[in-house]
């Protein structure tokens, strides 16, 4: 009973729009009532060029949006290869003059040591640069949890407004708590374990020991499996608590607008039709906010994917022609290399995933 | 292949002759010894052009990078250096000498290398 009348009530609120309202001043209206107007206020303007212009009315352009995304998704893997060209062309400089002084060299230990400075070097040069990168991708986390926390009550309000009204509030609050709860972990646990994967990987490269190899593959397995864990209890989270509320939801909507036809003799049938007005109203609000923030999450992830991406190949090419110039030690630290690369883009990417899915399930939420 | 071919006759001339007068002055064999390799050495001087060449090339490559080059460079020297020192005592029958040189030439490698070991380690410290 007590849902029934929150619905009536906020379909009472919205329903004060005006009956003479057209339907674009509708959507704009109970947009601006959630906020939604202000959902691209987080994007940079390059960012909002490629989103394009947020729009209320069903009008959004989804597919142009999808195709300047992926047009800028290409041009950003391209101006990063551009740019890693140099770097990576020293390290295989480095990785083919050890080589060569190897060979060159007559004796086994000064053999073994111009291939420890060559390693070592290497992992100087490299980890130089793996510094900034992860740091992108912690910038990049934070940034996805911070539009979380202003897209998704928008999301989630335009759901309730819309008709979701008991499993809106139940999937805001378990998304919310469980996005912070894994965001926390992804920053606090998965980034430190990272790290010392990287310095494990440096360590071993240069200096082989089959336990500390041991703990590097551990700490490689633990981030993994940290990061499926949390991708899988946070879906499997978000669908329980979805499947709850969506039955209750669409009953309690279904009873409300009875109610109203039912109870007023004459003006019932006209609140109940105004009212599936404004509940449509809100749908179309709350749709094209969530596409708006699925996009929006793409854009995010965007530039370190493209980043992340082509280091990691590139790392796992330098590996593979180190391999081929016999000069083992370079080989292992790159291909470790490239395997902290991919870590870091399985990270962003459940962070992502968790975002779209929390987005999508405010979407899939109950429609009238 | 000219080069080798002067070389290897070089060698085995000079190896014949310290043959020769080893058994009545081992102290000169070794001396002789000592001048045919150093000529074989020299000989191949103008093939380290085109190593040298490579290296620039990798140098350029390098970049910034290429403070690690000279670490490598002394420790390949330090190599050519101690093998062909200990070899030498070697034919001079002393053994200990030879073997002190090439422990020496590892140490010296080794010292070589600290600077960037230790610049690994404080790079790692900063990781963890």
């Amino acid at each position: 009973m007590k849902k029934i009348l929150a619905l009536v009530f906020i379909l009472l609120v919205f329903s004060g729009i005006g009956p003479k309202a057209s339907a674009e001043e509708l959507y704009t209206s109970t947009a601006e009532k959630f906020g939604a107007d202000r959902l691209d206020d987080a994007l940079t303007d390059e960012e909002k060029e490629i989103s394009g212009e947020l729009s209320f009315d069903g009008s959004y352009d989804t597919g142009g949006a999808l195709a300047r995304l992926w047009r800028s998704f290409v041009q950003r893997v391209v101006n990063e290869l551009e740019e890693s060209i140099a770097y990576f062309t020293s390290l295989i400089a480095l990785s083919l003059i050890s080589s060569l002084v190897i060979a060159i060299c007559s004796s086994k230990e000064p053999g073994l040591y111009v291939e420890i400075i060559a390693c070592a070097g290497a992992a100087v040069i490299a980890i130089g640069s793996m510094e900034s990168i992860i740091t992108q991708t912690v910038e990049a986390m934070y940034r996805l949890s911070d539009y979380s926390k202003a897209a998704l009550p928008v999301v989630f309000t335009a759901a309730a407004a819309s008709g979701a009204v008991s499993s809106s509030a139940a999937k805001f609050a378990a998304v919310s708590f469980a996005l912070d709860v894994l965001m926390s972990i992804a920053q606090k646990l998965i980034i430190p374990v990272i790290y010392a994967f990287l310095a494990l990987a440096v360590s071993s490269s240069v200096f082989p020991n089959p336990i500390v190899a041991a703990v590097q593959k551990l700490c490689k397995w633990a981030a993994g499996t940290m990061m499926s864990a949390m991708t899988i209890a946070f879906t499997t989270y978000i669908g329980m608590v979805g499947a709850i509320g969506t039955a209750v939801d669409t009953t309690a909507v279904k009873a409300a607008r009875s109610l109203i036809s039912g109870t007023l003799p004459v003006v019932g049938g006209m609140i109940s039709d105004a009212s599936a007005m404004v509940l449509s109203a809100a749908g179309v609000v709350k749709s094209s906010a969530g596409v708006f923030g699925l996009i929006t999450v793409c854009l995010m992830c965007m530039g370190p994917f493209a980043l992340l991406s082509v280091k990691m190949l590139l790392f796992k090419g330098v590996s593979a022609l180190a391999e081929a110039m016999d000069n083992k030690k370079i080989s292992t630290l790159f291909s470790s290399l490239g395997s902290a690369m991919a870590l870091l883009l399985g990270l962003l990417g459940s962070c992502g995933i968790m975002l779209f899915i929390s987005l999508t399930a405010a979407l899939k939420a109950v429609s009238i | 292949m000219e080069i080798i071919s002067k070389c290897a006759m070089a060698a085995v001339f000079g190896s014949l002759v310290c043959l020769l007068i080893k058994k009545h002055n081992p102290e000169l064999s070794v001396a002789v010894s000592l001048v045919f390799s150093t000529l074989v050495l020299i000989a191949a001087v103008p093939l380290l052009d085109a190593v040298k060449e490579l290296m620039t090339c990798a140098v350029d490559m390098l970049g910034t990078s290429s403070t690690m080059m000279r670490p490598m460079i002394k420790c390949m020297c330090i190599s050519f250096i101690s093998k062909f020192a200990a070899d030498t005592c070697r034919d001079a029958s002393q053994a200990a000498a030879a073997s002190a040189l090439e422990l020496t030439g590892t140490l010296c490698s080794a010292s070589v290398a600290m600077p960037v070991i230790i610049s690994m380690l404080k790079m790692i410290g900063t990781l963890v």
